[in-house]
């Protein structure tokens, strides 16, 4: 059954498994699959022109045909075991031919080490943060140093990505878009085609206006005089860290934002100091 | 790379310099920070593709709308990419980027 939404149609992507497509041809989507082939078979050039990316997941081996198929497209390799599953990321590198590809994990042991072979495999990364522990923060902020100043690291990680460059452009950021997880943007259909929110508000009462949630869990958190109301984040934040425990101390991921507006003061002002083009740098 | 048109007198054409101008721009920019030497790659392409080409929202950057072609930031060719590097890139990921 569709949520209500006050958004224009063409606003919201869906995410939807292969096998809804026909049901939703016309609207812009996020396909899963965990069958390569069929992604292959199934498509035809008009569904393309709707389709944000492709999602795979259970990372299969059958990927042969995916490297020359519709050239451009991105693909996104969900990986939901990074410390059992993180070495088959390998096999995917040849995708790299035609295709952005970028891995999804969620911030759980083993998680650091999976990042850092998607980094040297040119894979970006997105990090399902949740509400992470504090050793899961400490890891965080080694990858988010990494990031921010290792030289070679030439692949995005989401979020330390948006938000480094929304905070050092003086944009406004939103963590829940950010991270796909806003229902302002995106809903996802589940395998019995049910709408849902996205991501970690899969089990969320989407409530009259789910187009609103945001807004309306900052809202609340704010009048309830919660962390949020006296926290110099919560602009970018919007409460994204509160969910869906609103006890979660936030101590650890404040440290994170605090690193990022550093750096991005930092590249600000690095930025403003370039000469013109065809003068000389100084030395 | 830049496009090059040239008219029947031989000049070129002016959109063909304002590209020129502005991939001088991008370059001096990216030669300067990575002098600098405490950023890394990626960040150094994103900030500087990001102050020349800014998005409007959120949900139009990123990932969301990517279709390989229209993201600030594209891995490709097993080389780190830098393709589409105009065209936004922050502040929605993935969806808006097609």
């Amino acid at each position: 059954m569709p949520l209500s939404t006050n958004q224009p149609a063409d606003s919201i992507v869906y995410q939807i498994s292969l096998e809804q497509l026909p049901a939703y041809r016309g609207r812009r989507l996020i396909v899963r699959s965990t069958h390569p082939p069929e992604l292959v078979a199934r498509f035809g050039a008009d569904d393309l022109d709707n389709l944000s990316y492709v999602q795979l997941r259970s990372l299969p081996s059958d990927i042969d045909r995916l490297v020359h198929w519709a050239e451009g497209l991105a693909i996104e390799l969900l990986l939901e075991n990074p410390a059992q599953d993180f070495a088959l990321l390998y096999r995917f590198a040849k995708l790299l031919d035609n295709h952005p590809v970028r891995v999804a994990l969620p911030v759980v042991p083993g998680f650091e080490n999976a990042v850092k072979l998607a980094w040297s495999l040119q894979f970006a990364v997105s990090l399902q943060a949740g509400q992470p522990a504090a050793p899961m923060v400490e890891q965080m902020a080694r990858l988010l140093d990494d990031f921010l100043h290792r030289p070679t690291v030439a692949a995005p990680i989401e979020y330390f990505y948006s938000l480094l460059l929304g905070l050092c452009h003086e944009e406004p950021v939103n963590l829940w878009a950010i991270q796909e997880e806003d229902p302002a943007l995106v809903r996802y259909i589940d395998d019995r085609g049910e709408e849902r929110l996205p991501g970690k508000l899969m089990e969320a009462d989407p409530g009259p206006d789910p187009a609103g949630f945001v807004k309306s869990w900052g809202d609340t958190l704010l009048a309830e005089g919660a962390e949020c109301a006296e926290c110099s984040y919560f602009a970018p934040c919007r409460g994204y860290f509160k969910w869906p425990r609103r006890d979660y101390d936030c101590a650890g991921v404040k440290s994170l934002f605090h690193t990022l507006r550093k750096a991005a003061d930092e590249l600000r002002g690095d930025l403003a100091a370039v000469p013109p083009a065809g003068k000389p740098h100084p030395p | 790379m830049t496009d090059r048109h040239e008219s029947a007198e031989g000049h070129r054409e002016p959109q063909s310099m304002d590209k020129a101008a502005e991939e001088r721009e991008l370059q001096s920019r990216r030669e300067f920070l990575i002098g600098l030497g405490k950023w890394s790659r990626v960040v150094i392409v994103g900030a500087v593709a990001g102050g020349m080409a800014l998005v409007d929202t959120p949900a139009q950057a990123g990932w969301l709308n990517r279709r390989g072609r229209g993201g600030g930031w594209v891995n490709g060719g097993g080389g780190g990419g830098w393709a589409n590097r105009r065209g936004g890139g922050y502040g929605g990921s993935w969806i808006n980027a097609r």
